[in-house]
C-alpha cells in the first residue's frame, strides 16, 4: 500500500501531485487560458535591484535584453561608449551600446571562455588579423566597423579598448546576462582559437587546411560555459548569472543536416547545458525566452514571416514575462511597465552577423 | 588653436554679426555689461527655437522669409532686417542647435567612429544649415559658439576638460576646417565634470527679447540648458581673446 504524502499543512494527500500549484498542470495553466495569459514561467533565483550593474552579452537576441533593462529604467552597464555626440544610428552602425561591450556577437560558450580568458588575462589574441583593400578587419569582430580600420594598430588597440571593457563588465557588474547562441563554430585548426564567423563570410579569407568547423557537444559547450563562470567568478566572486537560449533559428549549418534539424539539434543541446548549469550553481538562473518564443503553445505568432526572425511583439512579450517573474517573486519594487509602447509589430532591426550567412543561400 | 582664422582681428576692433536663437540672449544681456572701449562691435541677429531655419540667401544677404523672423532681427538688431555680409567683418552663429563633441581621453576611438561622431553633432543642426548658406556669399570669417554645455552641480572630482578640448579640436580639424570656419570653445572656467557647465551659469537665465510678452522673462529653474548674463559675459571676453 502507497504511503501517503504530508502537505505543507500536515495534511496527508494521497499522491505528490495533488498539492502542487496550477502551473504545474497543463489544463489550468495552458489549455484553459489565452497564450497571452500564461504566467510563471520563471520563478528568478535573484532580485535584480534597479541600480545593480547588468552586463548582457551573447547571441543576436541578447541585445533586447539590454534594450528592455534599459527601457525600464534598469542599469544597464555599457562599458563601452561611443563619443558623446555620436547619433543613435552612428552608435548602431558602429557597433556600440548592442551589448555591454563592442564584443559583437559572442555566439558559442566556447567564444565567451575566451573573451574571458583574454580579459583576464589568461592568454593574449591570436596576432591573426585580416586585410582587404588597404583596410584591416579584426578575425574576432569582423563586422565591428562598418569599412574594417584605417590601420592594422588601430585595429588591435581598437581590440584592446573591448577587452578592457569586457574585464570592466566583469569586475564591476551584479549580474552578467548570456545568452547561449550556437553550436557550430570555427577554428583555427594550428593554434586551436575559435572565430566567431566563418573566415571568409563577413571577411577574411577561407583556408580549409586551416580553418576547422566544429559542431561542438553538451560536454564541450558545458565545459566551455563551466569554465567562463569559474574564470569570472575568481575575478568578481559576487558576480551571479543569469543564461538565456536564443529561441532564433540557425540562418545556415554546416553540419550534414537539414537546417531545421540542425537547429533543433543546437538549441536541444544549449538548453540542456543552460539548464544544467543553472540546475547545478546556486549563482546560476535560467531566463525561458526560448521555450517562450519557440514552444506550440504559441503557435509561432512571435516569428516573421521566414519564421527565424522574432518579431517586436515576441521580443516585448519575453521581456514582458522577464519582469513580470521579478515582480511576481519579489515585489512590486520598480515600475514594472515598459516605457515604450509594446503592441508595435514593427519589425526589430538588431544587429547579428550570422544572419549575413543567409546571403549565400541565395546564391542556391 | 586650430584653423586659419584663430587670431584674425588682433588688436583691430570689428564689427561682428551676431545669429542665433535663445541663447544669444546670455550673450547679448552680457555684452551689454563690457567695457565699450574693450569690445568689438556686436549687432545681434536672433529668432527663438528655430525661427531663423526660413533665413534665406538673397544675393549678398541672409534675408528671412517670414514675418515672425524678421521681426524677430528687426528687433534683435535694433531696426536691421536683413544680414547684408558687407555691412560686417565676421559672423558669429551662436546655439542653433550646434552640439559639442566630447571624445574621452581615457578612451580609445577609431578614426571612423570620430569622423562620424563629428558628422552627427554638426549636419541636419540650424547652425550648419546657415554656416553654409552664409558661406555661399562670403568668404569672411565665421566662429561658431555651441549651445553651452548642461548645467550641472559642482562635485569635488574630476575638473579636467580635455575629453571637451579634444571634441572641440576634431570638430574643427574634420568638419569646420573646410568651411573656414571655427568653432570657439565655452571658457574653461563655466565647464564642471569636463562635461557639463557650473549649475551657477544656469540660474537667472533669461529668454531673448524679440518684442512680446515673453521678454527677458526668466527661464524655468528646472532649465539647464540656458545660461544668464554672468555666462554670456564670460564667452564674450573669451571670444575676443581668440580672435
Amino acid at each position: 500500500m502507497a504511503k501517503k504524502a504530508q502537505t505543507v499543512d500536515g495534511v496527508s494527500s494521497t499522491n505528490p501531485y495533488e498539492d502542487l500549484p496550477k502551473k504545474a498542470f497543463w489544463r489550468p495553466a495552458i489549455a484553459e487560458r489565452s497564450m497571452f495569459d500564461i504566467a510563471e514561467l520563471w520563478s528568478p533565483k535573484f532580485r535584480i535591484a534597479p541600480r545593480a550593474p547588468v552586463a548582457t552579452f551573447g547571441s543576436c537576441f541578447a541585445q533586447h535584453i539590454g534594450n528592455a533593462l534599459k527601457n525600464r529604467k534598469f542599469n544597464w552597464m555599457i562599458a563601452e561608449t561611443p563619443p558623446v555626440g555620436m547619433s543613435e544610428e552612428g552608435a548602431k552602425l558602429f557597433n556600440y551600446n548592442i551589448f555591454s561591450a563592442r564584443t559583437a556577437n559572442i555566439y558559442t560558450t566556447s567564444l565567451l571562455r575566451q573573451w574571458t580568458s583574454w580579459a583576464l588575462g589568461h592568454s593574449s589574441p591570436p596576432e591573426e588579423y585580416w586585410e582587404k583593400n588597404g583596410r584591416f578587419y579584426d578575425p574576432f569582430r569582423p563586422a565591428i566597423e562598418p569599412n574594417g580600420f584605417a590601420t592594422l594598430e588601430e585595429m588591435l588597440l581598437s581590440r584592446e579598448e573591448t577587452i578592457k571593457a569586457f574585464r570592466t563588465c566583469i569586475t564591476d557588474s551584479h549580474f552578467f546576462v548570456f545568452t547561449l547562441g550556437l553550436t557550430e563554430s570555427w577554428f583555427n585548426q594550428e593554434q586551436g582559437y575559435e572565430y566567431p564567423m566563418c573566415p571568409g563570410t563577413v571577411a577574411g579569407e577561407f583556408d580549409a587546411e586551416k580553418h576547422r568547423f566544429r559542431n561542438q557537444t553538451f560536454e564541450q559547450v558545458r565545459s566551455a560555459l563551466a569554465d567562463s563562470i569559474r574564470m569570472m567568478r575568481a575575478a568578481n566572486p559576487k558576480l551571479r548569472f543569469i543564461l538565456t537560449v536564443s529561441p532564433v533559428p540557425l540562418t545556415a549549418t554546416k553540419s550534414d543536416q537539414h537546417v531545421l534539424i540542425a537547429t533543433m539539434y543546437s538549441k536541444s543541446v544549449l538548453r540542456a547545458v543552460a539548464g544544467q548549469i543553472a540546475e547545478n550553481q546556486k549563482i546560476v538562473d535560467y531566463f525561458p525566452s526560448y521555450e517562450i518564443i519557440n514552444s506550440a503553445v504559441f503557435r509561432g505568432s512571435f516569428f516573421e514571416p521566414n519564421m527565424r526572425g522574432v518579431n517586436k511583439r515576441g521580443v516585448d512579450f519575453v521581456m514582458d514575462h522577464f519582469f513580470q517573474g521579478l515582480v511576481y517573486q519579489f515585489g512590486d519594487y520598480f515600475s514594472a511597465g515598459p516605457s515604450r509602447p509594446a503592441a508595435s509589430t514593427k519589425k526589430l532591426d538588431e544587429v547579428c552577423e550570422e544572419e549575413l550567412l543567409g546571403a549565400f543561400g541565395e546564391k542556391k | 588653436m586650430r584653423g586659419g582664422i584663430a587670431r584674425c582681428f588682433w588688436r583691430k576692433k570689428v564689427k561682428i554679426a551676431v545669429i542665433g536663437n535663445s541663447h544669444i540672449a546670455s550673450l547679448k544681456r552680457g555684452y551689454e555689461t563690457l567695457s565699450r572701449r574693450s569690445a568689438h562691435e556686436l549687432v545681434f541677429f536672433g529668432g527663438r527655437g528655430l525661427a531663423l531655419k526660413d533665413m534665406e540667401v538673397d544675393d549678398c544677404c541672409l534675408v528671412p522669409t517670414s514675418n515672425a523672423s524678421r521681426k524677430s532681427i528687426s528687433f534683435t538688431s535694433g531696426g536691421i532686417d536683413r544680414i547684408n555680409v558687407n555691412d560686417f567683418d565676421a559672423f558669429l552663429l551662436y546655439g542653433l542647435e550646434a552640439k559639442a563633441l566630447i571624445v574621452p581621453q581615457s578612451r580609445f576611438y577609431s578614426d571612423a567612429v570620430i569622423r562620424r561622431s563629428a558628422y552627427d553633432v554638426v549636419h541636419e543642426k540650424l547652425c550648419y544649415e546657415i554656416l553654409l548658406k552664409l558661406r555661399s556669399i562670403t568668404e569672411k570669417p565665421i566662429f561658431i559658439g555651441h549651445n553651452p554645455l548642461r548645467g550641472a552641480h559642482k562635485k569635488p572630482g574630476n575638473s579636467d576638460t580635455s575629453s571637451y578640448e579634444r571634441g572641440i579640436e576634431y570638430l574643427n580639424q574634420i568638419v569646420y576646417a573646410h568651411l573656414n570656419a571655427l568653432v570657439i570653445p565655452q571658457p574653461k572656467k563655466t565647464i564642471v565634470h569636463g562635461d557639463s557647465t557650473d549649475i551657477l551659469y544656469a540660474q537667472g537665465s533669461k529668454r531673448l527679447a524679440i518684442g512680446d510678452d515673453n521678454d527677458d522673462a526668466l527661464h524655468p529653474t528646472i532649465d539647464v540648458t540656458h545660461m544668464n548674463d554672468a555666462f554670456g559675459a564670460l564667452w564674450l571676453k573669451s571670444f575676443f581673446k581668440k580672435i
